[in-house]
Parts: C-alpha cells; structure tokens; sequence
C-alpha cells in the first residue's frame, strides 16, 4: 500500500562532473512503499540520483530531502532506515566475512540475526573467507545481507544483480519478493537485469543523460504502449492503416504486427473491427517499453 | 604496422614514460657531463657510469611488456609471444652499444683496444640492462627496486664502491675478452629466458604493481588484498585479526549508544588499528627485529640524520585512510564522519608521537652500552635521538592528513607533496634550530605551530566532511 507522505523529495536537483551534467533539475518525490525500477543507460546518472537522496554525493542546485532531512545532514537515526547496495560493492577486503557482519550488526540495535542466518544458509555465504578473497558474486550476496539486515525502511539496491550467477537471481528476487510484503517498506532498484525488475516493481523512473524522462507508475506505462497482431479475414490489409501514434510496424500482404501509443484495448478491438481483422493484443516486457522510451 | 612498432609506441602514449625520458635525459646529460670531465681530466672509474644507468633504465622499460603481458587480452594475440624479447631487445642494445662508444675517447688505447673496449663496454651494460629488467620480471612490485637505492648508499659507505667500479673499468678495458663472453653468455641467456614459451601463461592475468602504480588505490588495494591471502595461504589464520581485538572493538560499537558519536569513534580505530594491533599482538617480535637495526643504523649515522626518525610518522600517515569517504556501510551521517575522522587522527598523533619518544629514551641506554665501530678507517658512534623532538609528530601529523584529504585520490601525489611541504618548513627558521638542536626552542612557538596545524586540519576535515562528495568521482 502507497501512502501519500513522501519519504524523498527532489526538486531541481542538478550534479555536475566536470564537463559531464550528471543530474539535470531532477523533479522527484517517491512515496512510502514504492517499489521502483530506476532504469538508464550507462551515465544516464542513476548511481548520482541513489547517491544524492542518501547524501553521498551533494547537489550543487536544488533540494534533496530524505526522510524529512536535508540530505547532506542525515543523521544516524535516518541513515539507519535506510540499506544501500553500493554498485562498486565497496566492503572491507581484510575482515572475514563473519567479522565484517559482526561488525556492521554492532551498529544497529534492531539487527535480525534469523534474518542473517536464513540468508547466509540460502546463499551459501562462507563465514570463515576473507572479504577481500571473494568473488564478486559472493561480494554482492554479502553486500545485500548488509543492506537487509536491520530490515531498513527505505532499500536503495544499485545493480545488486549484476554479478549473481541464475540461481542466485533467483533467489535474490524471491528475497526481493518477500522483503516487499512489507507495506512500510519502499525500494529503489537500478538494474540492467530488466526481465527480472520488472517482476517486483511497480513504479518506473526512466532516466537519461541526467533527466529523468518518465515517472510513473508501471502500470500506466505498460498500459501506454500494446503491441498487436492484425490478421485480415478477407484478403489484404489496406495500404493505409487507421493508427496514430504508431511506433512500429512490419507488415505483410494479410497480416501486420504493429507497436502504437496510447490506445486502450476497446479502441484497437473496435478499429480491427471496422477493418474486419482479428486482433491478438500482447503487452509489452519493460525491456520493450524501456527501448521504446529511452531511444 | 607490425606488432613490434604498436608495442614501441608505448614508450610515448604511456604518459608516465614522458616523465621518465625527462628523468634518463637528465641522468644521461649528467653522465656525458662526467665522461667529458673523465676525459679532459684523465679521470678513472667514470666511464662504468652508463652502467648504472643501464640497470635503472632496464627497471622502467621491463614494466612495459609486463604491462602487456599481465592482461588477459594479450594472452590470446596473435604474434605477441615473442614480442616482450623483441621489444626489450630493441630498446635496451642500440641504448647500451651508443654508450659503448663513449670508451671510444677512452685515453692512452690503441685502435684494437679501443675497439674491444667497446665491445666488452657493451657486454657489461646489456647485462646491467637485463640485471635490471629481470629484477622487475621477478618481483611483483616495482617498488622492491627503491630497497636497492639504500643498498647502493650503504655499499658505497662501507665497501668503498669507488675502488670497486674503477677495478670493473680496469677489467672493461684490460681484460675485454672476460667480459665480452660474459656478455654474450648472459644476452644468449636474455634472448633465450624473454623468449620462453610459457611467458605469457605465467604472466597473464596476475596482480603486480609497476612504477606508477601506487597511484592507483583501487590496484594498491587489490594488491595488498592478494598478498594477504597468499600470506594466509603459507601460514593459515595468521595474517587476520585475533579474535580478542575483534570482541574489544565490537563489544564497545554494539555497547555504545545507538546513532551516537561514540559508535563511530570506535568502528573507525577498528577499521584503522584492528589489523595493526593483531599482527602486533600475535607477532611483535618481527616488529622489533625490523626496527632495531634500523634504529642502530640511524644513531651511528653521523650529523643529524638519525633526528629523521621524529620525521617518520608524520611522513608515513599520509597513507592513513581517515574514512571519510566510503560507501554507505554503516549508517554514520557526515557529523559522524567528522568526528570519527577526527578521533582516528588525534589518536594516530599520540601513539605516533608515544612511538617515537618510546624509541628516543630507549637510545639513551643504548648510547652508553653500543661500542664504536671501526670499518675500514671510518669510526662510527652511536649516538643517541634528541628526546627535544617528540614534539614533531603532533605538529606533522595533522599537516599530513590534511594534504592526504586533498589529494585522495591520488596517494603518491600527497606523498610527495607531503615531502615538498616539510621541506619547505624544514628550511624555516623554527625547523632549522630543531634540526641542528643548537638553540633551545620555545614553547610559545611550538603551541603556536601546534595550534595552526591542527587547525588547517580540522578546517579541511569540515570542508571535505560537510561540503565535498564522499564516494566515487566527484569532488
């Protein structure tokens, strides 16, 4: 369930490298109990946007307000809300792996230890390995452990998956499929892995060159693009077809497959009817739609 | 373009080489300045001095087939396996046959010796081109080649290398045959070791750090990371930390209130002292074993030299990580920073500062029971270090970690700015009489330098911790 305070508040936030606009008056606010896919392409300025809401990074212009707080000036109290899965999986190379995990629960007084032992079980996490001597699979599941592990209220996953072989995807979204039964909590996952965002999100922030082009929810978006199938009952397609805002289309003498823009299913059932066709409506995958937007 | 002439080309699309050109050039002016003195002046032993240059230029060309050679991709290239022989070839004997012809000018030789001079000439310095291009192929770390500097110091202090080098320049010259099948021996062994098969196999994909590396944190960390385990590999559990330290520091985090500053002041003198402290703890016998020679070494230096020890944590601190910077693995907000970074500096100050006092009372029984020692007509005194200057680290430290904040992302640069910066307050009136001990420091000036010092520190740490990125590329 989405309530309506939001817990991050972008407004005109802008982030320069150098010559490099990494954010462009970003416009944001995400809401308690989103869970959101933040896709891009490489610099589309994803990991600056995670890195501002939690303070990382500080905008140059603009407000960026986390859990009520100046970002630049989260405290303790708020920084413990929040798990973040750093993409470059920065962790401490010469502790064990149990001491490193020691050491990070020290910090939190709500730490769940059954939590920590089902998923060092699942995830067949070695104890006794130095951090530093992993591989980077293994460096991510403990990352995410990390991050999960005091059950934060707001979870900021940059590209957690990137490294896990299938199984390990798997279990990670049966993770992320658990963790987001908690109405309370809102999770921001950016991922290249789109087949899998797609199953657990349900809000979408489309970035690119450090704007964001769409945000909304997935629903919307996945209802805003169709592709379908028109196959003429008698004979050949007209030469003309009666679409607008028609974003592909491969046509054959009787048959056309075609990808179009805000159209409801009533409307495209009605034209193929005035075309005396049969239609086959299918939805797009996010992959589809991200590819579609972002070119 | 032949794959040869794509490798040759790194001599100049390498950066750091334009650096390194700019340093042999300078070195060979030098050189050619002294072969000139040698020759109007009728000097002996000048002539072996490309020699030197030899082996040092061998060091820094080796680390361009290494380079190559250490990356996966090469592995597969068609053509490349012998291209590391090839290449060194190429650089390393035009170089050494052009300063062979500088006993052309050699004085009182025939055409016949003169000819064979520099051919014998050319043997000795392709062998010290390929001593120091084996040295680097054998090591991975190109820094072990610093440890030879002291090494060539101490040889000239106490084996009187100047007899030495003239006794190989006699042979050179008087005795070419010797050296040149010497020559040809160790260029067969050359061309037949750079030409190995397995070359590639043994060098492909392994971690070595070259001369410019220790600009590269994230490859210095990996590095240190691999050795560990290696080192975990030959004596299991020994290079970790002892479970006694680890319940020390985590009981205190977890016992310490929650959010609160004092969580952090401990995980950072964990993070920062954990590993020191075991290795400590578990083996402080090494400790000592390095450094008492060391130290002896030092006091029976003569002048003030043996004072450089005060100098030493303020120096090596510069490779402190304060973490400041680090992604979000605990929830310390950049207060929590600030402090933490704070704290972790005030303590390395005191023991630094412990240490080295530790170290000068401890010279002072040492004065009265260490014998002179007699080496070949030179006497040497143990002389005890001046306790006057404890004070030293408190006032480098902080001045250090500052310049270390500045330049993060690049440690060598901080190093030698670091250098640069004692330097400079080395020359100041202040730094001048503590040198020398001569005129009784005041204490005013010392709370005053104290006082600035930690003042630009805690200034910079603010900036950096308030108002500067804290992870990944921006500033």
């Amino acid at each position: 369930m989405i309530n309506g305070n939001p817990i991050v508040q972008m407004r005109k936030v802008s982030k320069r490298f150098g010559k490099i606009q990494a954010l462009d008056k970003v416009d944001l606010e995400i809401k308690r109990g989103e869970i959101i896919g933040l896709l891009g392409a490489n610099g589309a300025g994803k990991s600056t946007l995670l890195r501002c809401i939690i303070g990382l990074y500080l905008a140059e212009e603009g407000e960026c307000v986390t859990f009520e707080t100046d970002a630049g000036e989260l405290s303790p109290k708020e920084l413990g809300r929040i798990g973040y899965v750093h993409q470059e999986g920065e962790l401490l190379g010469w502790m064990t792996t149990k001491q490193l995990i020691r050491y990070v629960s020290a910090y939190y007084e709500n730490w769940n230890h059954e939590l920590e032992e089902q998923y060092i079980e699942d995830f067949d996490i070695s104890l006794k390995d130095r951090v530093g001597s992993l591989s980077p699979g293994q460096r991510q599941k403990l990352a995410i452990l990390l991050a999960i592990g005091f059950e934060p209220e707001l979870l900021i996953l940059d590209e957690p998956a990137s490294a896990l072989d299938p199984i390990a995807r798997g279990q990670f979204l049966d993770l992320l499929l658990e963790i987001i039964q908690d109405e309370n909590r809102t999770i921001i996952i950016s991922s290249h892995i789109l087949s899998d965002v797609e199953k657990v999100i349900d809000h979408t922030l489309i970035m690119r060159k450090g704007s964001v082009l769409r945000d909304c929810s997935f629903d919307s978006l996945r209802e805003e693009f169709v592709r379908f199938t028109l196959t003429c009952l008698d004979g050949p397609l007209p030469t003309e077809l009666p679409f607008e805002n028609v974003i592909s289309c491969q046509k054959s003498e009787g048959r056309a497959v075609m990808t179009v823009q805000n159209y409801s299913q009533e409307m495209l059932e009605a034209e193929a009817k005035a075309l005396n066709c049969e239609i086959e409506i299918r939805p797009l995958s996010l992959e589809e739609i991200y590819k579609i937007v972002a070119s | 373009m032949s794959i040869l002439r794509a490798n040759l080309k790194h001599l100049y699309q390498k950066r750091s080489f334009w650096f390194i050109g700019l340093f042999f050039g300078t070195f060979a002016f030098l050189i050619i300045m002294v072969l000139i003195e040698a020759v109007t002046e009728n000097k002996q032993g000048r002539f072996f001095a490309p020699a030197i240059l030899m082996f040092f230029v061998g060091t820094f060309i080796a680390t361009l087939p290494i380079d190559v050679l250490t990356k996966p991709f090469s592995y597969c290239l068609p053509g490349h396996r012998k291209i590391p022989r090839e290449f060194l070839s190429f650089v390393g004997l035009p170089l050494s046959f052009l300063w062979s012809l500088s006993f052309l000018f050699y004085p009182d030789l025939n055409i016949v010796k003169t000819i064979l001079a520099c051919l014998s000439a050319f043997s000795i310095f392709t062998t010290f081109y390929w001593l120091g291009v084996w040295f680097v192929f054998r090591f991975r770390n190109w820094g072990v080649v610093f440890a030879l500097l002291p090494l060539l110091a101490l040889g000239n202090m106490w084996l009187n290398m100047s007899v030495f080098v003239k006794h190989i320049e006699y042979t050179i010259v008087e005795n070419p045959l010797s050296m040149i099948l010497l020559g040809i021996l160790v260029n067969f062994l050359a061309w037949r070791y750079w030409g190995r098969s397995n070359l590639a196999r043994w060098y492909c994909g392994i971690l070595w750090i070259g001369a410019f590396d220790a600009w590269n944190i994230e490859k210095m960390s990996k590095f240190r990371l691999a050795r560990l385990a290696e080192r975990d590999k030959k004596k299991p559990g020994s290079f970790r930390i002892s479970s006694g330290v680890e319940g020390f520091f985590v009981s205190r985090i977890s016992g310490a209130e929650t959010g609160g500053i004092g969580q952090y002041i401990w995980g950072s003198l964990y993070k920062s002292f954990g590993m020191t402290v075991s290795q400590h703890l578990q083996d402080w016998m090494r400790f000592w074993i390095v450094i008492l020679p060391i130290l002896c070494f030092l006091c029976y230096m003569p002048g003030g030299g043996r004072n450089f020890i005060f100098l030493m944590p303020g120096i090596m601190v510069v490779f402190i990580n304060l973490n400041v910077r680090s992604s979000l693995l605990i929830s310390g907000g950049r207060r929590e920073r600030f402090w933490s970074a704070l704290s972790l500096a005030v303590t390395t100050a005191i023991l630094g500062t412990f240490f080295v006092t530790f170290i000068a009372v401890l010279t002072m029984p040492l004065e009265l029971i260490l014998p002179e020692l007699t080496i070949k007509g030179y006497t040497a005194v143990f002389n005890a270090l001046s306790i006057k200057l404890f004070f030293l680290p408190l006032l480098m430290i902080p001045i250090t970690f500052a310049i270390g904040l500045v330049f993060h992302k690049k440690p060598m640069l901080a190093m030698v700015f670091v250098v640069v910066v004692f330097q400079i307050l080395f020359f100041l009136s202040i730094f001048q009489n503590l040198k020398n001990c001569l005129v009784p420091i005041g204490s005013v000036h010392v709370i005053i330098a104290f006082v600035c010092s930690w003042a630009v520190f805690v200034a910079v740490l603010r900036y950096v911790c308030m108002k500067r990125s804290l992870v990944g590329q921006g500033k």
